[in-house]
């Protein structure tokens, strides 16, 4: 049955405004959208079912943008300028917002991002038990299936496999967590925002091959689970990993499996869109 | 009697004037000392740990008995952005002189606004410039402190001598 669980997401997205914008806006308007979006020049948005509405009376300045940008970093450019680089800073309750404005970037390396015209609040979810179908397909005789989840963005991809992690540590799989962007268990305080199950370890804003292997040989996972799998060179980190006997679950930003049946490390492919709201499951496909 | 009362009262008025000042001097020497200390703490935070600010500001204020930098601390943690946070952190103050007052108040515009590197450079400077404060804060309390206990004392004694 599937729950939503109340975050804290809406109450540290409304401490990061400018007073002018915050009341503008309600914390039960945030409940229930999938992203906020400020952009210097036009009125503040709210996605709500793939739909913007707007919602400010009034443009959003870039002064404001600048605001809400230094109230994010807790006025510490220094602590989170990794992140900066990556194009995204992280709010405690696993909100991410990402950035746009003008990047200062030495050859194809982004060194640091300035003058900011635009920020999307990405508002996370936590959907109890959207995840229960799916563990039938990928558990066999007490070992986890190499899976990976693919959706084009904002179709539930992370909510759907942070359940999957709750689901696969309460039954005992030793899980472990490579969390690049702190968006799936969103820790505060050493604390994890999300129930992710008491036998899940996290490595927290580790880069995925750095922390494919460092879960690897330090922390002994059956399953290792990592969100947006990009590029060869984390791909081949994860082939490493399961050549080593772990299981993996991953997920990858895509309108089909087509793109990834070449890879023989996946053994069951699940394929998500919007149809019933984020977090529909179109196919479950599993390798023969 | 009544004399000799108010003549001990003169005397000790006068005295304790000339302490007040001298323990004003006092004062900036130990704030800027603490400060000193407190900047230092603030840049191992800042480079080696690269923590929050304002957790900075509050593990530093925790650590060490500066005022100032609780302060600042407590400011900062109510969400105000480190120039207003330490404007009012100095403005509670009145152990600090003019000069590290202003000092003060302009090295929190820069913080927190840059990578690490930056930010260490400019803690530095901000050591180098209180250390010199220091140093003119000690000066002056060696050459004036003496003299103010004195001039108190030896003032409340002529007086004495000239009302009696």
């Amino acid at each position: 049955m599937r729950r939503v669980q109340a975050t804290n997401a809406p109450a540290q997205i409304l401490r990061c405004l400018p007073e002018r914008l915050r009341e503008q806006i309600f914390e039960k308007d945030l409940l229930y959208a999938e992203e906020l979006r400020l952009r210097a020049g036009a009125p503040m948005m709210l996605v709500r079912g793939g739909q913007s509405v707007p919602l400010s009376r009034g443009m959003v300045s870039v002064q404001e943008i600048g605001e809400t940008v230094m109230r994010i970093c807790n006025n510490s450019v220094y602590a989170v300028l990794e992140q900066i680089k990556k194009g995204f800073l992280m709010l405690p309750g696993g909100v991410r917002v990402g950035l746009a404005g003008r990047v200062l970037a030495a050859g194809e390396r982004i060194e640091n991002m300035k003058e900011f015209t635009g920020l999307n609040f990405r508002i996370p979810r936590e959907l109890v038990g959207c995840a229960d179908k799916l563990l039938s397909h990928i558990l066999q005789s007490g070992k986890v299936k190499n899976t990976v989840l693919i959706s084009p963005p904002g179709c539930g991809k992370t909510t759907l496999l942070r359940d999957l992690v709750r689901l696969l540590s309460g039954r005992g799989f030793r899980v472990c967590v490579i969390d690049e962007r702190d968006e799936l268990c969103a820790v505060h305080g050493g604390v994890p925002g999300f129930d992710i199950g008491e036998n899940t370890d996290v490595l927290r804003l580790c880069p995925k091959t750095a922390g494919i292997e460092l879960a690897v040989r330090s922390l002994s996972p059956q399953v290792l689970v990592t969100d947006e799998l990009w590029g060869d060179a984390q791909l081949c980190a994860m082939e490493k990993a399961a050549s080593c006997g772990c299981s993996v679950i991953t997920t990858v930003h895509g309108s089909g499996r087509s793109a990834l049946m070449e890879e023989k490390l996946f053994e069951v492919y699940v394929t998500l869109g919007r149809r019933s709201g984020p977090g529909s499951i179109l196919e479950v496909y599993t390798r023969a | 009697m009544l004399e000799l009362c108010g003549a001990i009262c003169v005397f000790v008025a006068s005295s304790l004037l000339g302490f007040a000042f001298r323990r004003r001097l006092a004062r900036r020497v130990f704030a800027l000392q603490g400060l000193l200390q407190a900047f230092s703490l603030l840049h191992t935070e800042i480079v080696f740990l690269q923590t929050p600010l304002a957790q900075a500001a509050e593990k530093i204020a925790l650590q060490c008995d500066v005022p100032i930098f609780a302060e600042f601390a407590s400011a900062l943690s109510h969400g105000q952005p480190p120039k207003e946070a330490m404007c009012s952190a100095v403005a509670a103050s009145d152990a600090l002189g003019a000069p590290e007052t202003a000092l003060l108040k302009q090295a929190a515009l820069s913080l927190g606004c840059s990578d690490v590197e930056a930010q260490g450079q400019h803690v530095d400077t901000v050591i180098r410039q209180l250390q010199a404060q220091f140093q003119d804060a000690q000066d002056i309390l060696k050459a004036r402190g003496k003299l103010y206990t004195a001039s108190g004392i030896l003032g409340g004694m002529l007086l004495v001598i000239l009302l009696l």
